[in-house]
């Protein structure tokens, strides 16, 4: 492998994997489920129950990570528990950790992992916290957060309380990003609603017998929480000092991207039913809430959304990243495009999405390229909110997910029916990672009540791909927050993903059917820049920060 | 003159039709028909109370007319003259006792002088304990038990002894899934009353409305409005009641969708404005609840079909043009939206609604500059935190940032301003 370097220098370290590419047609994206031959047999447990208490709703997020430090991507599943107690009362409700044996076969290791969790578990969020080499996780639950630390050999402990993580709101996801860049991952908690089940109320249709999830309209919102790593295993809860605190949402996802090109990270907060919040990093340790202004707080129409998953990548290919959410039917999944002067443009009618997307609501959605065309591509696991949609408006609650192929000049079209069998149900999280190591991106998605999906991306043509790994070292150690550029496509390296899930593996890069010696370049969190031209591509590489 | 007048009618001509009626009218006064056609043409232009007078006119030259009698009781009662309205519809039931037009027009009347006197008791004690049952009572018919029990509690706090408390905490509690408490409820003592001590509750219990209405008539304190409107409630469920068991009518669609709509079953009450139209065609104000209702149940595709017969059948209607752009604009087919939205504020050009539908077809358009002017109009009608929003977005794509962040402080300083939403009572024993 010939690397030309240039500048800071290039600390290639290691190819790690090499893979041929698939034969066939390009640009038809061909998905599969091979869950059920897999040995993924997970089923969340979530309700609908008669007394529909809201949690049920609003569970399973998914990660995507190697727990076990074997070089293949393993998969997490939160789960939900007792409708009446809020506890775990039987193994079936627990959280589930699958272990990726290699060839798309999985086992369940959930017992020797420990980490079965407790409570009513809503969302999940990977990284190596500790920077220790191994993968750690967080999992936000109702009342009920746990930070699992990696000891290695793929056992986890329950570090919740002696790392001063709090578990006393009803938080549904969660995302990792070095907000001070001080070489350690911090923690943003996403919190919910102020809701008991003691105060629970009946909404729906009395006279029919038609009840239903509540609108989180009912309840009060609740602030969001930052954690900061103090890089000795514990976290400082600096939600005030940050300023995360002053802003009262109603969250359900977050991501984190560096929207201004400032070198430091933002976050952007989905919020149901109230307007977005976009925390831009003011460098300083504190965030300034500026959703309004940049535009991303609410859709054209000025109305808040129930927002429910969040990308924030590049998809059109400037090097900005844009915001891609998602929400019920009649709201459409607001795609916004990053202006590049602070200012984001709602193009969701301009990029077909509109049209896409209006009969359909949408939980967890990525932007993958899985047609490895250099375009990232838009996949949305699907449903309603409410089991009984049907009966109080134009809508359905179970869902087919959908596919919505990047097309390069700013719009999307629907490859749903072509792409996969997909059958409707009752989806929420997602995350994507390159489960079978073959160069192309899979994907798993829980669904309530029936049996999880891993859809084995089997699209074919010559199209190539390169695979980036990232070690930090003054930063963090997943090189989280780092901007990755190979060729015009760039990557803000995160972990969050789409609905209170998380993927955490190398960074994927189609590069199409003739790549060519390519510009690679990383920008570390911790401010140092690399870059190179690489002349590999079909194989997963290993970029390593220089020591200071 | 008269047949052009009729004509232009017809036609959906409805200015030129007045102006050449008007003309024949001055020569011919007394021409019953041709007072009616202005009447008429003066209600299909949204204008009731320019109505009243011709049609007022027509009666009185041709007092056996049915169809003058109806029009002038809905132009009334369009152009808050709920208490005359009220006269005419009695007149029609006592000619046509199962007419379900005036049955469903006597109880809107009935509905509206309701309504006004809750206002006043609202306007004079808002505090009250009447004022609380009243809202108490709209919140229990309407299925919001939480909001039913806060009032009811309120009210209790003011005057243990409010008439209908108990039975009324009851039904929340029988509601809710709790009759124990209920059956509690009703064992507690209260103060009875009679007619001597309390004689409006006494003739609304007995069922003497209309007694409850004289003696309540032209009062300003909490308890004779508190049972006037109570009395004309019951009076027009009466009315409803009476038109339900009617068979099957366009009038009695137009009430069940009115109900569906109330009790948030848009999708409902679009079916059965589908049915109205279907047993009226002709009626183009149908035609354009149906576009309402559909747009409210998101039935998008539906609503581009009916606006597109609406067109077909009244090539000039503002609303065909409105609903079909709208329709198009949900579903995302924003460039075939503009135009007919563009068209629809040419002919429309004070309707709010209309501009801002066109605002946010352009916003989606990518051309934010164009939606300045008309969210500046819309604007002018009163301060909207959804509006604020897209001038925002609209000013900053007009390269007026200083705009777009005054556009946003103006948003902040609307929502400081409200008032906040007291959280719903929790519903607790007895």
């Amino acid at each position: 492998m010939r690397v030309a370097t240039r500048g800071t220098p290039w600390l290639l370290v290691a190819l790690t994997l090499a893979f041929p590419a698939a034969p066939g047609a390009a640009g038809q994206i061909r998905l599969r489920d091979v869950a059920a031959e897999s040995g993924l047999h997970f089923e969340l447990h979530s309700g609908p129950t008669p007394a529909k208490p809201m949690v049920e709703a609003v569970a399973g997020g998914v990660a995507a990570f190697d727990a076990d430090s074997d070089g293949l991507t393993d998969i997490y599943f939160t789960n939900g528990a007792d409708p009446r107690s809020l506890r775990k009362e039987h193994t079936g409700q627990w959280n589930r950790l699958y272990r990726n044996l290699g060839q798309m076969r999985f086992a369940d290791v959930t017992q020797g992992a420990a980490v079965a969790g407790h409570g009513y578990s809503m969302g999940a969020a990977a990284a190596d916290y500790d920077n220790d080499g191994d993968r750690d996780l967080f999992v936000a639950g109702y009342r009920a957060n746990i930070l699992f630390r990696n000891d290695g050999g793929g056992k986890f402990s329950d570090v919740t309380g002696a790392a001063g993580i709090g578990a006393s709101r009803w938080s549904v996801a969660a995302a990792w990003l070095d907000y001070d860049r001080d070489g350690f991952l911090d923690l943003f908690v996403v919190n919910y609603l102020d809701w008991d089940l003691a105060d629970d109320r009946y909404c729906g249709d009395r006279e029919r017998g038609l009840r239903i999830y509540c609108s989180p309209a009912y309840y009060p919102g609740l602030p969001n929480e930052l954690y900061r790593n103090r890089g000795d295993g514990t976290f400082e809860d600096v939600s005030r000092a940050s300023g995360v605190d002053q802003h009262v949402g109603k969250g359900m996802s977050a991501a984190v991207g560096d929207f201004d090109v400032d070198g430091w990270v933002d976050i952007f907060v989905a919020n149901d039913t109230e307007p977005d919040f976009l925390f831009r990093n003011s460098a300083t340790g504190a965030f300034e809430e500026v959703g309004l202004l940049a535009g991303v707080a609410l859709a054209s129409d000025g109305v808040p959304i129930s927002s429910m998953g969040v990308a924030f990548q590049d998809v059109d290919n400037d090097g900005l990243p844009d915001i891609h959410v998602t929400a019920l039917n009649r709201q459409t999944f607001p795609l916004f495009r990053n202006a590049g002067d602070g200012l984001f443009a709602d193009v969701t009618a301009t990029s077909g999405l509109q049209r896409l997307t209006v009969s359909r609501s949408g939980w967890s959605n990525l932007l993958v390229d899985l047609d490895n065309d250099g375009l990232k591509d838009l996949f949305v696991a699907t449903s309603h909110v409410n089991d009984l949609a049907g009966e109080f408006e134009n809508a359905r609650y179970r869902q087919a997910n959908a596919v919505f192929r990047n097309m390069g000049s700013g719009s999307f079209e629907d490859v749903s029916g072509q792409a996969a069998r997909f059958e409707p149900s009752p989806h929420r999280g997602a995350a994507a990672a390159d489960f079978d190591l073959d160069g192309r991106v899979d994907l798993v998605v829980s669904s309530i009540g029936g049996p999880a999906e891993l859809w084995k991306n089997e699209t074919p043509g010559d199209n190539h791909w390169l695979g980036i790994r990232l070690i930090g070292n003054s930063s963090n150690r997943d090189g989280t927050g780092a901007r990755v550029r190979v060729g015009d496509q760039v990557v803000t390296a995160s972990s969050s993903a789409g609905y209170a899930s998380s993927s955490l593996e190398h960074l994927h890069f189609g590069l199409g059917p003739a790549p060519e010696i390519r510009e690679i370049s990383v920008t570390w969190p911790a401010g140092s820049a690399q870059s190179a031209r690489v002349d590999v591509w079909d194989q997963v590489i290993t970029v390593a920060e220089p020591a200071p | 003159m008269l047949n052009l007048g009729l004509a232009l009618y017809s036609l959906g001509k409805h200015e030129a039709g007045i102006e050449t009626l008007e003309r024949f009218l001055k020569a011919h006064p007394s021409h019953a028909p041709a007072w009616l056609l202005v009447g008429m043409a003066q209600q299909q232009l949204g204008r009731p109370s320019q109505a009243v007078e011709p049609l007022r006119r027509s009666l009185a030259l041709d007092p056996a007319n049915d169809v003058a009698r109806l029009e002038l009781a809905d132009a009334l009662l369009a152009s808050q003259q709920a208490q005359l309205a009220v006269l005419h519809f009695r007149a029609l039931l006592d000619r046509n006792s199962d007419s379900p037009k005036a049955l469903l027009g006597l109880g809107a009347s009935y509905t509206e002088l309701s309504r006004r006197a809750g206002e006043a008791l609202r306007h004079v004690a808002p505090d009250s304990a009447h004022h609380q049952l009243l809202l108490a009572q709209s919140a229990l018919a309407q299925g919001r038990y939480r909001a039913a029990f806060g009032h009811y509690r309120a009210a209790e706090a003011r005057d243990a002894d409010a008439p209908g408390l108990r039975r009324g905490i009851a039904s929340v509690y029988e509601k809710t899934g709790h009759p124990e408490w209920a059956r509690a409820e009703l064992r507690k003592r209260v103060a009875s009353a009679t007619c001597d001590s309390r004689p409006l509750e006494c003739w609304f219990e007995s069922g003497d409305l209309d007694r409850v209405l004289r003696e309540s008539e032209g009062a300003t304190t909490p308890a004779p409005l508190y049972w006037s409107a109570r009395a004309f409630s019951q009076k027009a469920q009466g009315a409803h009641e009476r038109l339900l068991a009617l068979p099957p009518s366009s009038a009695g669609f137009q009430l069940v969708a009115t109900m569906e709509d109330l009790a948030g079953r848009p999708q409902d009450a679009a079916e059965a404005w589908s049915k109205a139209v279907e047993m009226e065609p002709g009626d183009p104000s149908l035609r354009s609840q149906l576009l309402h209702a559909l747009r409210a149940a998101g039935l998008h595709e539906e609503s581009i079909r009916q606006a597109q017969a609406l067109l077909k059948r009244w090539p000039k209607s503002v609303e065909g043009r409105f609903y079909s752009g709208d329709a198009r604009l949900q579903l995302g087919r924003v460039e075939e939206a503009i135009p007919l939205l563009e068209e629809a504020v040419r002919m429309e050009g004070d309707d709010a609604e209309m501009r801002v539908s066109l605002a946010t077809a352009y916003l989606r358009a990518g051309r934010g500059a164009q939606a300045v002017p008309h969210l500046e109009k819309a604007l002018a009608a009163g301060e909207d935190e959804r509006l604020l929003f897209q001038l925002s977005v609209a000013q900053r794509a007009a390269g007026r940032p200083a705009a777009a962040r005054e556009a946003l402080e103006r948003r902040a300083t609307l929502l400081t301003g409200r008032p906040k939403t007291p959280a719903a009572s929790a519903i607790t024993p007895p």
